[in-house]
């Protein structure tokens, strides 16, 4: 399967050097496309003279808005798969092998890198949310998704048509729970993720906040009201 | 109706609709999305200018005294055209994150095809 890896960045100048390079150089199996979303630093620079296959967005969009980018990179080159890869080195590629493996196994049409297949979810007040969304997803499709808000996804030809363009499908658990009750395949592949080497996370307090709620909204209430088509 | 209320009325509906007609006349605004405004402010002129419309719908609804269902219109009208254009916001932001998207997508692969020459 031809995969891509396609890694969102805003404002992630420290860390994308690093990133990238471990790609090229630890898996050059791989093809990957840097997304920067209109970033204010140097990251595009960085990107260019570096010469990273760089898709480069000349305002912020958001997160989705640049994932959604690499989702029609991926259909208009022919992908067979894509993966959500973080551009601040939390996600670790030694797994995507088995991430891919497994899809095809399986025949998936999503395969979610989760921290708590075969570990255990510890309980912290960082893992809340993810509690809490797990349940949301529970409750309404019946199915168990141990790690929701990992950022780690991969996603099969099928998936990347439907994100790439369609509106209201953000790289969020939401998403997940919406596909699934559409029929979609999901399952998860164990993985371990690093702590961030450097910049400051995107998620403050009051962000969490809005974050969880419209998550919750979106899952519990307006996912019914969507129509369900694959 | 109050003289003072049919006179608000009547003042602001007519300097409103003055103000639309102007924006159309410098091309501020599309035809078509002025229509709203000027029909909502004609509404207001011939509400104050004859306030037996205003009299006999309220008798009609049951309303206690006309200026609430002014008021009450006001609101509904409003908040439908606040929901309305909430609507548009969301296309347009839609319309200019797929142009950005297809934009840097096609210049990467312009890129890369100037590369392979």
């Amino acid at each position: 399967m031809k995969c891509l890896i396609i890694i969102p960045a805003y404002n992630e100048a420290l860390n994308i050097e690093q990133v990238v390079d471990r790609l090229t150089k630890e898996y050059p199996q791989y093809d990957y496309v840097v997304v920067n979303d209109g970033s204010k630093d140097e990251t595009a620079a960085i990107c260019r003279k570096r010469g990273y296959n760089l898709v480069d967005l000349k305002v912020n969009t958001g997160l989705a808005g640049a994932f959604q980018t690499g989702m029609k990179y991926a259909y208009a080159l022919g992908y067979d798969c894509a993966i959500q890869f973080d551009g601040d080195g939390q996600h670790n590629p030694d797994y995507i092998a088995d991430m891919i493996a497994k899809m095809e196994q399986e025949n998936l049409d999503i395969v979610i890198g989760s921290r708590f297949v075969t570990e255990k979810k510890p309980i912290s007040a960082r893992m809340i949310g993810n509690t809490l969304i797990e349940g949301c997803i529970l409750l309404t499709t019946g199915k168990r998704v141990k790690d929701p808000t990992s950022g780690m996804r991969l996603f099969n030809r099928r998936m990347i048509k439907k994100l790439a363009y369609s509106m209201n499908y953000g790289p969020e658990p939401d998403t997940i729970a919406y596909l699934i009750n559409c029929g979609a395949k999901v399952a998860e592949c164990q993985v371990v993720m690093n702590e961030r080497t450097a910049g400051e996370s995107y998620l403050n307090f009051t962000r969490t906040i809005r974050y969880m709620t419209t998550v919750c909204c979106s899952i519990l209430i307006l996912q019914w009201f969507r129509k369900k088509e694959l | 109706m109050s003289y003072y209320l049919r006179t608000v009325l009547l003042a602001a509906s007519v300097l409103s609709l003055l103000y639309v007609l102007s924006k159309i006349r410098k091309a501020q605004i599309r035809l078509e999305d002025s229509l709203f405004w000027i029909f909502l402010s004609v509404i207001f002129v011939v509400m104050g200018a004859f306030p037996q419309v205003v009299y006999a719908l309220t008798r009609l609804i049951g309303f206690q005294a006309p200026v609430n269902l002014i008021f009450l219109m006001m609101i509904f009208i409003l908040l439908i055209k606040v929901f309305l254009s909430s609507i548009k916001i969301s296309q347009l932001e839609n319309k200019l994150d797929t142009l950005v998207q297809e934009l840097a997508v096609a210049e990467n692969l312009r890129e890369a095809e100037e590369k392979e020459k």
